[in-house]
C-alpha cells in the first residue's frame, strides 16, 4: 500500500513537468512498484507446506524484477513496449528506494546480484511501521483531491495526449 | 513470433538466475538461517545465526520461538508477547538456545494486516489498470482502453 501511495505522489509531481508520468501511465508505474512483491507468493505456498523462499527470491532482486518488467511489457502492443518497460522499471526503482530504508535483521537488499552478493539497508524505518504508511496514503489522497480540484476548476481544452 | 522468442529468452534468463541463487545463497549469507542450522546444528554452535518464527511462550529473560523446523529458547530482555512474529539474530548455543543480539518483532495482528493491506493495494491497482487498459484476446496484447484520450493527470 505504501509503495502504491508513494508512486502516485511521485508520478503526480513529475507529471506537472513531464506529462508522460500522468494519465493511464501512472498505473503502469504503480504496477512496476508492485512487481517485486510477487515474492510474497511464498506465503500461500508455505500454507501448503512448500518453502520456496530461495527459489522465488529473484522476484525481489532488481535483476529479476527487471526481467519480469520486460516480460510484462511484452504483453503490450508493439510501439508502446519500450515506454511501458521504462515505466515499470521506474516503479520498480521506487519500490527498492523505499525498501532500502527499512530496518533489516537479515542484512537487507541484494541490489547487485548476480554481480555481488552484498546486501544493503539504511536501517531507518521499521517494516511494520503503520504511521509511515498512513501518512503516505493520506498524502496520496490529498494529492488526488488537489488534482481533481485543479481538473474540475480548469476549462476543457484540446491538448495532445501524454499517454503511451 | 519475435515477441514469443524474446519472452522465452527472458523466462530462461529468469530461471537460470533463480536456480543459481537457490543453489548458492547459503554460501553468501551474512548469517545462516534455520534451514542451514537444522541440517548441521553442532557446526553452527558459537556462530551468529538468524532464526524466524512465532513466540509460543515468554518468561522474564527469555522466550520460546517456534521456527519452521524446531523450537528455540531465545535469551533476550526485549518485550515480546505470545503470537508475535520475531526474527532474531544472535549467537547459537547448545540445546537449541540463542543469545539475541538484534531482533525484529512484529505483533501478530500487524503481521497479518501487512498482507491484508498488500492485497487491498493489489485489488485497487488492478481495478485502476483495467479501467484504463484492456486485454485484447485476439492479438494477446494489452491496449489503451480509450485511444487518443485527453486525460492528463493521474485521477
Amino acid at each position: 500500500m505504501a509503495h502504491v501511495a508513494f508512486v502516485f505522489i511521485v508520478c503526480a509531481l513529475l507529471a506537472l513537468k513531464w506529462p508522460v508520468f500522468g494519465g493511464r501511465n501512472t498505473v503502469l508505474v504503480m504496477i512496476g512498484a508492485l512487481l517485486p512483491d510477487i515474492f510474497k507468493l511464498i506465503l500461500p505456498l508455505r500454507l501448503i507446506g512448500v518453502n520456496a523462499e530461495d527459489a522465488l527470491m529473484l522476484f525481489h532482486i532488481p535483476v529479476g524484477t527487471l526481467l519480469v518488467c520486460g516480460l510484462c511489457a511484452l504483453l503490450f502492443e508493439a510501439g508502446m513496449r519500450k515506454r511501458v518497460f521504462l515505466l515499470f522499471a521506474f516503479g520498480m526503482m521506487m519500490h527498492y528506494a523505499l525498501d532500502v530504508l527499512l530496518i533489516s535483521v537479515t542484512g537487507g537488499l541484494m541490489l547487485l546480484y548476480p554481480l555481488s552478493w552484498e546486501t544493503w539497508t539504511l536501517d531507518l524505518i521499521r517494516p511494520n511501521n503503520w504511521l509511515g504508511t498512513t501518512i503516505l496514503v493520506g498524502a496520496a489522497a490529498l494529492v488526488w483531491c488537489v488534482l481533481k480540484w485543479r481538473r474540475t476548476g480548469q476549462p476543457t481544452k484540446d491538448e495532445p495526449s501524454a499517454d503511451a | 513470433m519475435r515477441r514469443w522468442l524474446l519472452a522465452a529468452v527472458l523466462i530462461c534468463a529468469f530461471i537460470a538466475l533463480a536456480a543459481y541463487y537457490d543453489a548458492n545463497v547459503t554460501y553468501h549469507l551474512d548469517s545462516p538461517r534455520e534451514s542451514e542450522v537444522s541440517a548441521n546444528y553442532d557446526a553452527y554452535v558459537g556462530h551468529n545465526v538468524t532464526i524466524s518464527g512465532e513466540v509460543i511462550s515468554t518468561s522474564a529473560r527469555s522466550f520460546e520461538l517456534k521456527g519452521a523446523l524446531d523450537t528455540y529458547t531465545i535469551f533476550s530482555t526485549e518485550a515480546v508477547q505470545r503470537g508475535d512474529h520475531v526474527t532474531v539474530y544472535g549467537v547459537l548455543e547448545p540445546g537449541h538456545q540463542l543469545q539475541a543480539a538484534a531482533m525484529a518483532v512484529s505483533p501478530s495482528v500487524l503481521a497479518a494486516l501487512v498482507y491484508v493491506r498488500s492485497f487491498v493495494a493489489l485489488i485497487f491497482v488492478s481495478a485502476l489498470f483495467f479501467a484504463r487498459w484492456r486485454f485484447d484476446r485476439h492479438g494477446w496484447v494489452i491496449r489503451p482502453r480509450k485511444p487518443g484520450s485527453q486525460e492528463r493527470d493521474g485521477v
